[in-house]
């Protein structure tokens, strides 16, 4: 069989199919908030070395002051040269992402404290002097980075486990913190590396690979409908100590003390709006996908061929990807599998073949230039990664 | 507020130009989506979707589509698989053809076994195989292989991740294989 019979056929099977596929609404309108719910109701018990972050609301004022004004200009990235010069020049090249979500929610009789911050930081190498290929070190930017405490604020109690939530699969936003120290009230200090909302999968089927990483085939999968009740959710080894959460974990409500939040966000802002959003995807044997997005505006001589040639074609950005792996030595790719996606100009998935097998543990950075279109030849990117 | 179905298509028979316009409308941005998934062009998809409205045009009437929608869809992906397959500058890295090879790897048979099926035979089958699947399932595989979207397209438009729709469609394929396989039909 080949697919153009399959795809003759597909051509002929009755209407009702195509009508219903274009029709489908989801029956979960409100994943968003379940989102929200799962971290808010699972992520704050504390495993080792990760917290998770609840603000007060005034808090969450200023910084939703700054994130709407921030959001209120749609076109962030503007790579020219003149501006890729600025970005060299900013001397505390950090990428931050928070997601916000206020209120409570009440679900299935649960009360869901809402009120959480996640920012992400993503640590960039100051770019300026460096080449590619040089050897790169986060450790020079710890130094750069605030100091936060998270202070545990109060403690609740699930009555009852969501539905949906899975063992090992329920991921929750937690912090990565660098240096954390337990202080004497109690309180956690230390460098926050990396804070994220973690997706999660409500039904869970099977090989299920999160963040990249597969799933230890020592690990059961539980089957959607099945009772949880009395198994081992989570393990942990904390302060020397290992636990093992089961049917009705807590769930700690934490508040953060930022000494230099604020005018910490607006710079970073500004750096926010000079460069792309990249993200690993996907990393198999001999194969890292990206996905990278971003929104431009364009000097007002720019011509309407080369706007639509970045806005549309996308997918031929980008021709040059080098994999820097943690003890120094440079891998070279070809790419190939970009896809553009659909209805969003500006996003695409680009995927690098290797020849040799790579670890993802193993890479520090990705960095990516070279693109086909001249007046973007400036955009240089060094993305760290993350493995989880 | 776009016009229904019924209304566009009095149009047609009435022979009033405002009927392309109303279709456009309508369902201008799912033929372009759709389009665009086959040939990942938005040049090329743009044509495609013109000419899709003009085969309407000159099909209704005397043809009298049950809905509307699936019969434009059926047409501008028919449009767009001819421009597709004939298009030697095509770029081969669109949703469509990934999702056909996904399909070509999976469903791969001597030549004298897939002859004994022609494409009638073969839908018939596949609407055997919809029919088993739960809602959720059969909608994602329309999405992928009668509408060639991508995986995230997919999982923005039922709610999943992307990476659940991607292992949803890998068992929806191996699925197929058995269910074709029980039939004797391939491999």
């Amino acid at each position: 069989m080949n697919h153009k019979k399959f795809s003759e056929a597909m051509n002929l099977i009755d209407d009702r199919f195509y009508e219903e596929a274009n029709n489908y609404t989801p029956r979960r309108q409100n994943r968003a908030w379940v989102k929200w719910c799962a971290a808010a109701a699972c992520a704050a018990v504390v495993f080792s070395g990760t917290v998770v972050l609840a603000a007060n609301l005034s808090f969450v004022d200023k910084i939703a002051d700054i994130l709407l004004n921030r959001n209120s200009d749609k076109e962030h990235v503007v790579a020219t040269t003149e501006q890729k010069e600025l970005y060299a020049q900013y001397s505390n090249p950090l990428d931050i992402d928070v997601e916000l979500e206020c209120g409570r929610l009440h679900l299935d009789g649960i009360c869901y404290d809402t009120t959480n911050i996640f920012i992400s930081y993503r640590l960039y190498p100051n770019i300026e002097g460096l080449q590619p290929g040089d050897p790169v070190n986060r450790q020079p930017l710890r130094d750069q980075l605030p100091k936060y405490r998270v202070k545990r604020e109060a403690e609740e109690w699930l009555t009852k486990l969501p539905d949906w939530y899975r063992p090992n699969e329920c991921w929750m936003g937690g912090t990565d913190f660098l240096d954390s120290t337990v202080q004497e009230d109690g309180s956690l200090e230390g460098y926050i590396l990396y804070t994220a909302n973690w997706t999660y999968s409500p039904i869970v089927q099977g090989d299920v690979i999160q963040c990249g990483i597969e799933i230890p085939p020592t690990l059961r999968l539980i089957e959607e409908g099945e009772d949880t009740t009395g198994l081992i959710l989570q393990q942990s080894h904390t302060d020397g100590k290992y636990y093992e959460y089961t049917y009705n974990p807590p769930v700690i409500l934490c508040e953060i003390t930022l000494d230099q939040e604020i005018r910490q966000l607006e710079l970073v802002t500004d750096a926010l709006e000079l460069h792309e959003t990249v993200e690993v995807t996907d990393c198999s044997l001999t194969s890292l996908s990206l996905r990278l997005s971003g929104s431009y505006s364009f000097p007002e001589d720019t011509s309407d061929s080369v706007q639509n040639r970045v806005t549309n074609g996308l997918s031929s950005l980008f021709n040059h990807i080098t994999i820097v792996m943690k003890d120094g030595s440079i891998v070279t790719g070809d790419s190939s599998g970009r896809t553009n996606m659909a209805d969003n100009a500006g996003v695409f998935q680009q995927s690098i073949l290797f020849e040799q097998p790579i670890n993802l543990d193993d890479v520090e950075w990705v960095h990516v230039d070279g693109t086909g279109i001249p007046e973007f030849e400036g955009i240089d990117l060094w993305i760290p990664v993350h493995p989880e | 507020m776009p016009m229904d179905d019924e209304t566009i298509i009095q149009l047609f028979f009435e022979r009033s130009e405002q009927a392309i316009r109303e279709l456009d409308i309508k369902y201008g941005s799912l033929c372009h989506s759709l389009s665009y998934n086959i040939l990942g062009s938005r040049e090329d998809a743009e044509e495609c979707v013109n000419d899709a409205y003009q085969a309407v045009w000159s099909s209704v009437p005397p043809t009298r589509p049950l809905s509307l929608q699936a019969y434009l869809c059926k047409v501008t992906r028919n449009v767009s698989l001819t421009r597709y397959h004939h298009n030697s500058a095509a770029k081969r890295n669109s949703s469509y053809t990934v999702a056909m090879q996904e399909i070509e790897e999976l469903l791969s048979a001597p030549e004298t076994v897939e002859a004994a099926v022609d494409a009638r035979e073969l839908a018939e089958l596949i609407e055997g195989f919809l029919e088993q699947l739960n809602r959720e399932n059969r909608v994602i595989f329309m999405l992928r292989y009668g509408c060639s979207e991508s995986y995230a397209a997919i999982a923005k438009r039922v709610g999943l991740s992307r990476k659940n729709v991607s292992v949803r469609l890998t068992r929806i394929r191996q699925q197929m294989k058995d269910y074709l396989k029980e039939r004797e039909v391939f491999i």
